[in-house]
């Protein structure tokens, strides 16, 4: 049999046959991850199902940004995402619907960028929630300026969407705005010089 | 076919520059003005106090305007008052080295003669310094702790007299105490006879004869003369759509944060936002440090929640720390010149390719500001940087730069800077007649002090220049 295109199992393995197995197997290791992901589909975090009649993400896109967004935020984000008081995938539509359609084209590049970016056959979002915060954690301080950037902007848009919900308000202890109006009580305005003023302060 | 309108002066941007040009120029020429701006007219009733409502309502692109790597956020406002609707009501004097500084770049500016529309402003808003009884806690904390390290600083001065203290000027001002333009000199012009058109963008400028034709969508404007004062990002792109070159010499002061832990709730939401300033690291009014001011500054929980760069547990305990946080901002007089220029679609492209004389002075600020917290008795700080947030001692060394620590300006300037390619010395543009950048983007370099009381108090003066002209 002609060893000329494969490898002959009698001669030892050189470093360019080493290369050719392992593009080959590399590339059969993505053609099956890229299958797999297909039939997963990307996976929202356990809570209220993502809303609907959004302008500008897909479902797919959805879950991935809210499995970003939960991850990003923590547990007070957990509770209230699950608790339906949090819909990080709305508000980040509502953000990106101001945005020109090259901008809004990157939220999607970035959004399958971190999907397709774990190693295994689960994408980002159908990791656990630890491998989930270790993935994230090593874009915000990679060597890549592109996934130190995806980073920053996930955290933008996750933590203004939270902290911006009466639940997030709850956490911070925040209590809302002075003006009474039938949502908020409203709370006084002014609680200044109410301690003691060092006299070396000017 | 649109309505033609002839008026003898078109103003465009109702913010710090445009609203008093406006204003002195109806004193002259009464209903022959025409004051665009392209955002809303919002009263204080329509102010409701609640971040997610106002935030893109109000701020250019929603909020989430920045420089093209993303890597700085660029702060402006859209609506009737400009940026001074969102701003902190602080007033500043032009430092006294300002003016060396920019007759070198070719700006013809002189304080002496300035000091009299400065002086005009400070009426007209009201300006006072804050008294120590409308000092907030997380304010005086900042003042406690440069006090025990012996640094330099004081009260800043704010036009806002009789501010209730509801901690929301970054969301327009719901009690019409911050004379912000939208009830200052915007009123005062229209009760002059200006014509105020709100939601209409200047799109193109065309020149005609030795005026021009203000084109905005169906309306077109036939004036004789045109101030442009759009603010910084869209001066320079309203010119470029007009075939007039600019976008050079974009620069800023650029802004990051800390914040100090305190044991007992801080409560910084509450009460006046910014009061007190650290003049000791500055490189103006006298001092000869790195050149940045620390300033005291408080925000509401949205906004807040952006600025520190931790995820998951870290991010948790910064909110759970919320009330009991101090901040501190810096105002760098950075010296970085970038780029603005059209983008795809025509959106504004800003690059700003940081350098490393600004990159350097930006550890110095996070040591004192550690330093300064720690004196006031916090137990930890909070920096805003993706490798460290809550520290107990200043930082040694950190990565700076792009992507690892939280930029922004609110304060930005140039693209049309006086002195410049764009516009001469006293703010008109080069090879035009009649045509002339009276805002922010005509300064030829970052004044190193909050900027509005120069702005009105050049836009004033230009506007006595433009008359003179016109006479
Ligand atoms: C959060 C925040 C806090 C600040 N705090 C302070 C402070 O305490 N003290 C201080 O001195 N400075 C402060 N500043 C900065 C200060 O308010 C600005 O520097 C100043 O308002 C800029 O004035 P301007 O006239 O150049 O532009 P702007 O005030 O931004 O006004 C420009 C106006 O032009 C309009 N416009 C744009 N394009 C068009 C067009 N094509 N046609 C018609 N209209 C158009 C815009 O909608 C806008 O209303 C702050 C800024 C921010 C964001």
């Amino acid at each position: 049999m002609s060893t000329r295109q494969g490898v002959n199992p009698r001669r030892p393995l050189r470093r360019r046959d080493f290369l050719k197995l392992g593009v080959a197997v590399l590339a059969g290791y993505a053609l099956l991850k890229v299958g797999a992901r297909a039939v997963i589909g990307a996976k929202a975090p356990v809570g209220a199902p993502l809303p609907d009649g959004l302008k500008h993400l897909q479902a797919r896109h959805a879950a991935i940004l809210s499995a970003a967004a939960v991850a990003i935020v923590g547990p007070a984000g957990e509770a209230a995402y699950r608790a339906g008081r949090w819909q990080p995938a709305r508000d980040a539509d509502a953000m990106i619907e101001a945005m020109y359609e090259d901008q809004r084209g990157l939220v999607r590049m970035a959004l399958n960028l971190l999907e397709e970016s774990t190693w295994g056959m689960m994408g980002f979002s159908g990791l656990e929630p630890q491998a989930q915060q270790r993935h994230l954690a090593s874009w915000a301080c990679s060597s890549l300026a592109l996934e130190r950037s995806v980073w920053g902007m996930l955290h933008a848009l996750s933590c203004s969407s939270f902290s911006g919900t009466s639940a997030g308000w709850e956490v911070m202890g925040y209590p809302g705005p002075c003006l009474k109006s039938a949502e908020f009580p409203g709370r006084p305005p002014g609680q200044s010089a109410t301690f003691e003023w060092d006299a070396r302060v000017p | 076919m649109g309505t033609v309108e002839r008026c003898k002066a078109v103003v465009i941007g109702s913010g710090a520059g445009g609203a008093p040009v406006a204003s002195r120029l109806a004193e002259a020429w009464g209903d022959g003005v025409v004051l665009l701006e392209a955002g809303p007219n919002l009263q204080a009733s329509d102010f409701n106090q609640i971040e997610r409502e106002m935030i893109p309502k109000l701020y250019a692109q929603r909020g989430m305007q920045a420089t093209e790597d993303g890597s700085v956020a660029v702060l402006q406002a859209s609506c009737v008052g400009g940026t001074t609707v969102v701003n902190d009501a602080l007033c500043l004097r032009p430092p006294p080295e300002l003016e060396e500084r920019w007759r070198a770049l070719g700006a013809e500016v002189s304080l002496k003669a300035l000091a009299p529309y400065v002086e005009q402003v400070e009426q007209e808003l009201g300006v006072e310094q804050v008294p120590r009884a409308m000092t907030n806690r997380a304010n005086y904390l900042v003042g406690l702790g440069a006090a025990r390290l012996g640094w330099k600083g004081e009260r800043m001065h704010h036009n806002a007299p009789g501010c209730p203290e509801c901690g929301l000027r970054h969301l327009g001002c719901s009690y019409d105490a911050k004379r912000s333009m939208n009830v200052s000199y915007v009123p005062r012009a229209v009760r002059a006879g200006a014509r105020l058109k709100s939601m209409t963008k200047a799109e193109r400028l065309v020149p005609r004869g030795d005026g021009w034709r203000v084109e905005c969508g169906d309306l077109v404007l036939e004036a004789d003369h045109v101030v442009v004062a759009a603010g910084v990002v869209q001066t320079p792109m309203l010119l470029l759509r007009s075939g007039i070159h600019a976008g050079e010499g974009f620069q800023m002061h650029l802004q990051t944060l800390a914040w100090g832990d305190f044991a007992e709730p801080v409560d910084g939401f509450n009460g006046i936002p910014m009061v007190y300033s650290v003049l000791e690291f500055s490189d103006v009014y006298g001092h000869t440090g790195p050149g940045f001011m620390i300033e005291g500054v408080s925000t509401q929980p949205l906004a807040f929640s952006t600025q520190p760069q931790g995820q998951g547990e870290v991010h948790a305990e910064v909110l759970r720390r919320y009330r009991h946080l101090a901040g501190a901002m810096m105002v760098l007089r950075a010296s970085t010149r970038g780029t603005i220029a059209l983008g795809p679609e025509g959106r504004p492209r800003i690059d700003y390719p940081l350098q490393p004389h600004d990159i350097e002075r930006v550890l110095p600020f996070y040591q004192r500001a550690v330093e300064m917290f720690l004196a006031a008795g916090a137990s930890r700080v909070l920096l805003p940087h993706r490798e460290a947030n809550f520290v107990t001692r200043p930082p040694a060394d950190l990565r700076i730069g792009p992507g690892w620590t939280y930029f922004y300006t609110a304060h930005p300037f140039g693209g049309a800077c006086r002195g410049g390619p764009t516009v001469d010395g006293v703010g008109q543009v080069r090879g035009q007649r009649n045509l002339w950048v009276l805002d922010a983007s005509a300064f030829p370099e970052a004044p190193g002090v909050n900027p509005q009381t120069i702005i009105c108090s050049l836009a004033l003066e230009g506007a006595e220049r433009l008359l003179a002209a016109a006479a």
